[in-house]
């Protein structure tokens, strides 16, 4: 499977000192949807603008496809104020010749009934989101970075430019990762995860393997090793943990109850472990 | 055609939804054999969910040999469930009466599942008893 | 990078700035329609006065009025001339600010620049169609002004008011040197704007710099070319009453001016060049 962005020791600093994003290596494989998460300030906007060219890693190095490849919706939506609607669409007509799709681009300006002579100034937040992402989606890239793209955008809206988006990305086999700091947004959408956590990776690969190798077990207190611990927390004389197991995990000992964690719980487990290692799995571990 | 609705809050896994949701159909006779399911492009853009997570539906109701995908054509229904009996216009109008007079005896809609629901489970160890309580 | 890659970014650029565009065009094409019409206004009064059997040197009584209004009509014209010398002086320096502030460090600022770089433009193609609109505009207007400045002193030589070529105002109107100003102004603005990368302290800088630079040259304009001994047979002051003429044993003949412009002409253009690789070195150390 050919990978769609592969970081290897992947660092960017801030300009004021300090690291945003150190150590990063993974690969995402092509034609995967993956949620980005993290809380606020995890290194999440540096990762994409770092895989979208517009900033350059400090250290080691990042496969990405061309430019022209990818399309980037930053957190900030950046548009020029005095163009209109349809004169905005030009511009991406006129940045991507030969690849420039005005039938997408247009419904999706037209799915929130924009007006095409409104110039962007006069755009609500929602607005300029959806204007920003038919940009996006117009130049039918083969890697979309979206960075809380939709995250100012009405719920009903959310979910037709979700829609439209997945569309897209079924129909062309477009890798997709994007970003939120709340999992239940993009949870329904994604296949993979990528979990960072001050500016280091902290869980990676498709949605399945990562439940897979992680359970949830409770039951009396009692010494869990050899597996790893995530989180572990006692109520009473029971005890409630979440483990990788390493090798068969034990139900023998009575009263204990074994269920597959869901993803919520995964995430904020290890968010609130932040000792525990990082887990990627073969789908998104970077090549040696 | 066939809409699928995804329930977020029902803890039931979004696939799994799908499933039952065209079992249901085939039961009630919405599907018939040769219907075209919905491309995954259609529902991925209806519902906004993964792409996967309908191929693996689909794959599941192949499985079940419910369904068939032709190659470049779409996914097709291949036989009923329960030979479309559920769409008896009889039973589902003494159904729908018996619903009403429920309602007149001041039952709400929780109480009417629990009540059917038990009767169902009920009639499945004791096939003879249940129609009176 | 060729000039078909450029195309699109191109477009794009004048459409976003059309206005300021269209508001120089029309400046230059007023300036372009007052310097022969000025011509003819004079041509026209110098008939008229001739007309009236009045002369400037002996004036008869009578008269008085009409020598009067006669030469002070002329002088106007005159003045014309010089303020649209010393409109040319100043243009660099409105090159270089609008170089630095709308073109580059508003884009920077807004991070609209993001938006370029993933609509498929790269940094480098990005800073080139917005030095190139510019440049171009320059280079294809700034040429024939020139000639045209240059035709109208030579015909105003035979009048009372004639236009020296030692005048500051002159001398930057009617040789080369007007446009290799213009293009430093437009280095200078592009350096400046992606060093600050902010659009008012951008401006600012631009100006100062290339304000220093202009000022620094008039400076040392005498000596860019032997000058000869012995006063000047006209007796003329303007550009050359620096240093070198002070002593009144030093002059320049009319026949320096194309050394002395084209000796300047490269020194500005050597430093263009050197910002405008600066700029690009700054670009490329930056971004990706």
């Amino acid at each position: 499977m050919t990978a769609a962005i592969e970081a290897h020791g992947l660092g960017r600093r801030f300009r004021r000192g300090g690291w945003a994003l150190r150590d990063c290596s993974f690969r995402l494989p092509a034609g995967r949807i993956c949620a980005l998460i993290g809380p606020n300030g995890a290194g999440k906007s540096t990762l994409l603008a770092l895989a979208a060219g517009v900033l350059k890693p400090t250290e080691g190095t990042l496969t990405t496809p061309p430019r022209e490849a990818i399309a980037y919706v930053s957190q900030d939506k950046p548009l020029h104020p005095q163009l209109t609607v349809a004169e905005t669409l030009r511009m991406g007509a006129d940045l991507n010749p030969g690849r420039w799709d005005a039938a997408v681009a247009g419904k999706v300006v037209e799915g929130g009934g924009l007006d095409p002579a409104r110039r962007v100034r006069a755009l609500s937040g929602g607005q300029r989101s959806r204007l920003a992402l038919a940009l996006a989606l117009g130049k039918r890239p083969t890697l979309l970075l979206l960075d809380e793209a939709l995250s100012d955008v009405d719920p009903l809206a959310r979910r037709e430019l979700m829609g439209a988006l997945l569309a897209t990305a079924t129909e062309d086999g477009t890798t997709v990762l994007m970003s939120s700091h709340i999992l239940s947004e993009l949870e329904d959408a994604c296949d993979h995860l990528l979990l960072i956590d001050g500016g280091r990776v902290r869980l990676g690969g498709s949605v399945d393997d990562l439940l897979q190798a992680h359970t949830l077990v409770s039951g009396p207190i009692s010494d869990l090793a050899p597996h790893t611990v995530v989180t572990a927390r006692a109520t009473g004389r029971r005890l409630t943990a979440l483990i990788r197991p390493e090798g068969p995990v034990s139900t023998d000992g009575g009263g204990w109850q074994v269920e597959e964690p869901t993803l919520e719980e995964l995430v904020l487990a290890h968010l609130g472990a932040p000792g525990v290692p990082a887990l990627l799995t073969t789908a998104m571990e970077a090549a040696a | 055609m066939i809409e699928y609705r995804i329930d977020r809050r029902s803890g039931v896994a979004t696939y799994l939804q799908i499933v039952q949701q065209t079992k249901q159909a085939l039961r009630l006779g919405l599907l018939e054999p040769g219907d075209r399911l919905p491309t995954a492009r259609e529902v991925v853009e209806a519902l906004a969910i993964n792409p996967n997570t309908v191929l693996k539906a689909y794959r599941e109701l192949e499985r079940e040999g419910l369904v068939e995908g032709r190659r470049g054509l779409g996914t097709f229904v291949r036989r009923t469930l329960g030979e479309g009996k559920a769409a008896d216009g009889a039973l589902r109008a003494e159904l729908a009466q018996w619903l009403v007079r429920a309602r007149r005896a001041g039952l709400e809609q929780d109480d009417i599942t629990a009540l059917f629901t038990s009767v169902l489970s009920g009639s499945d160890s004791e096939p003879n008893q249940g129609d009176e309580e | 990078m060729t000039l078909l890659d450029l195309r699109g970014p191109v477009r794009v650029t004048i459409g976003l700035h059309r206005r300021v565009l269209w508001a120089a065009l029309a400046l230059v094409l007023l300036a372009a329609i007052a310097l022969p019409a000025g011509r003819w206004y004079v041509q026209s009064l110098a008939e008229d006065f001739a007309a009236t059997g009045c002369k400037v040197e002996n004036t008869v009584p009578g008269c008085g009025i009409r020598v009067r209004g006669f030469l002070s009509r002329s002088l106007y014209v005159n003045r014309m001339f010089h303020y649209i010398g010393l409109g040319m002086g100043v243009l660099p320096l409105v090159l270089g600010a609008f170089v630095a502030g709308p073109l580059v460090g508003r884009e920077l600022e807004s991070g609209t620049y993001r938006l370029q770089w993933t609509q498929s433009v790269s940094p480098a193609r990005w800073l080139a169609a917005r030095l190139a609109v510019p440049a171009a505009g320059a280079l294809l207007v700034l040429p024939a002004f020139v000639l045209l400045a240059a035709w109208v002193r030579r015909e105003s030589l035979d009048t009372w008011y004639p236009l020296q070529w030692n005048e500051l105002p002159v001398y930057q109107l009617i040789g080369p040197v007007s446009v290799s100003y213009a293009l430093l102004g437009i280095a200078v603005g592009a350096m400046a704007g992606l060093l600050i990368g902010r659009t008012v302290p951008a401006m600012a800088a631009a100006v100062t710099m290339v304000g220093i630079v202009t000022g620094a040259l008039v400076l040392i304009r005498p000596r860019l070319w032997p000058a000869l001994d012995g006063p000047s047979r006209g007796g003329d002051a303007g550009i050359f009453s620096g240093p070198v003429d002070l002593s009144a044993v030093l002059h320049h003949p009319e026949s320096h001016f194309w050394p002395l412009q084209l000796v300047e002409s490269a020194i500005v253009l050597a430093l263009a060049a050197t910002a405008i690789v600066a700029a690009f070195a700054l670009l490329r150390r930056r971004h990706r």
